[in-house]
């Protein structure tokens, strides 16, 4: 019983068994983009609105220490839902929806929850100790690490290290922006890249794919 | 004819204790992208329970840590509830599912090739909700009668299907001798989770003999510091009326000094005086006694003149 031809259950396949897609197959993006619209009932106002959207911090506005953590979440937020930032030729930017979402929302507003809480001014991590701010940096990224392997937020395979990634890089700026900590940075990677390889081991079987 | 029948009898009862004994044979499939499911592996299993009384079955060499009960996830049982499948037959039932599953292909469809659509809806939980409603469909194909397991050479054997790291059971259905992946049953790294999260939250509590023996403490220190307090406050009235007299008798033996020293002041007044007024006296007496031995003396003088002369 080494090996027997089954067919596999269809719960991972991206078509069905409907073929009314295929004749949607043929059609432009142009026209894709019209047929969805009347499809799903959204106005071109609300595409407007929704597709394009304008930064609520820009750097410049970063000086000012409150905002930081809400500048870096809004970012976080607009790059897993597949948002790009883009620079028009005003020299103005804008959030422009041109990517798939990377997480499912569940993940995406408990991660910006997350960093919120992580550099909130009230709980600022410049003025708190280094050893205190080592655990509570650990601590957030623990629970978004694991938020990423919960099988009930919903995220693609392929990019939980693009997700770990967006939030080392989040935690990174917070980090060098507050300063004082800035020296301890490399440690606390170096700790967490061994952390996520632990975390790899540990949730793949070795039965797995 | 000599005995046969005896001998088989004995190897029936020698399975039959196979099957009740704590140990199982465990097999892991995985279908590695085509049709094909490979068997990937195969070893034997010990029933046991686990610190959280949970019935698990463990293979220490092969890292196999699973539950051996199964239960369907709450969002399949909800679900049932919200497409309203208690009142429908099973033909109504695919039926309504498969309308559904053709909305949400349709969706992912358009939300894969017009990217803009994913501020409207977001790709990864439009996914999953197809991944449900084909799971929910796929969970009514199952047949009702069967088991988790079937014997094989009288042992009890249970078979998985890895995909991506999860191990889910497969359905043998009596009729139609089959058997399915059922991804509507909670996969063990679930558990696995909530046991990780009960562990840290119980390694991060206080140890519970330990926070007895602080409570034990606490109380002790409280009754000892009770009754310090009300001896305390017993003795106080006493020591407050001690302090009283004391403070009388202080107050007399003030009264008396001064008393004394008033009067002995007085005597030394007196006495001054009447030295002062002795002495006056004394120097009057002794001026008279002078005036008049000087007049005797000049008698004196007088004669002795005389008698030289």
């Amino acid at each position: 019983m080494s090996s027997e031809s089954v067919k596999p259950s269809d719960e991972f396949r991206i078509r069905g068994d409907f073929e009314d897609l295929e004749d949607l197959d043929k059609l432009s993006k142009l026209e894709l983009k019209e047929k969805a619209k009347k499809e799903f009932n959204i106005s071109d106002d609300d595409w407007k609105t929704k597709v394009e959207v304008e930064p609520m911090f820009s750097k410049e506005t970063i000086d000012d220490i409150a905002n930081i953590d809400k500048y870096f979440a809004d970012r976080l937020k607009n790059t897993l839902s597949g948002k790009r930032l883009v620079r028009t030729g005003k020299g103005e930017e804008k959030w422009v929806q041109n990517g798939k979402a990377v997480a499912g929302s569940l993940l995406i507003d408990s991660a910006v929850g997350i960093i919120e809480t992580f550099a909130n001014k009230s709980m600022l991590i410049s003025n708190v100790r280094d050893q205190d701010f080592n655990m509570q940096f650990e601590d957030a990224f623990k629970k978004i690490s694991d938020l990423v392997v919960m099988p009930n937020t919903y995220v693609d395979v392929n990019s939980i290290r693009i997700i770990l990634k967006q939030f080392k890089d989040t935690f990174w700026n917070i980090g060098s922006i507050l300063g004082k900590t800035g020296k301890n940075m490399e440690s606390y990677f170096l700790a967490l890249n061994k952390y996520s390889d632990e975390t790899d081991n540990k949730y793949r079987s070795k039965f797995g794919d | 004819m000599f005995g046969f029948g005896n001998k088989k009898k004995k190897k029936d009862s020698k399975d039959t204790n196979k099957v009740s004994s704590t140990l199982i044979n465990v097999k892991v499939f995985s279908a590695l992208g085509g049709d094909l499911r490979t068997l990937k592996a195969s070893y034997s299993a010990v029933e046991q329970r686990n610190d959280f009384g949970e019935l698990v079955s463990i293979n220490d060499k092969f890292n196999h840590d699973q539950d051996v009960d199964f239960y369907m996830e709450s969002i399949y049982r909800e679900m049932q509830v919200l497409l309203d499948f208690r009142s429908k037959s099973s033909e109504q039932k695919t039926k309504t599912l498969n309308s559904r599953i053709h909305k949400q292909e349709k969706l992912i469809f358009y939300l894969d090739k017009v990217p803009e659509l994913n501020a409207f809806y977001n790709y990864q939980d439009e996914w999953a909700k197809l991944r449900d409603y084909r799971i929910l469909r796929n969970y009514l194909k199952i047949d009702e009668h069967g088991s988790y397991f079937y014997i094989d050479g009288g042992v009890r054997t249970y078979e998985f299907d890895a995909v991506d790291g999860f191990l889910i059971p497969r359905w043998h259905g009596n009729d139609t001798y089959s058997s399915y992946p059922d991804h509507t049953r909670t996969k063990k790294i679930k558990i696995q989770e909530d046991l990780i999260f009960q562990r840290e939250m119980a390694s991060r509590r206080f140890d519970i003999k330990l926070m007895g023996y602080a409570g034990m403490f606490f109380l002790a220190n409280m009754i000892l510091l009770g009754v310090l307090g009300y001896g305390y406050y017993l003795g106080y009235d006493k020591l407050s009326n001690i302090d009283n007299e004391a403070i009388m008798a202080s107050k007399e033996c003030l009264q008396n000094t001064v008393d004394v020293n008033n009067q002995f002041s007085s005597i030394i007044k007196d006495n001054f005086d009447f030295r002062k007024r002795m002495l006056m006296q004394n120097i009057t007496l002794q001026e008279e006694h002078y005036v008049e031995s000087e007049k005797k003396g000049n008698l004196i003088e007088k004669t002795i003149n005389n008698l030289n002369k």
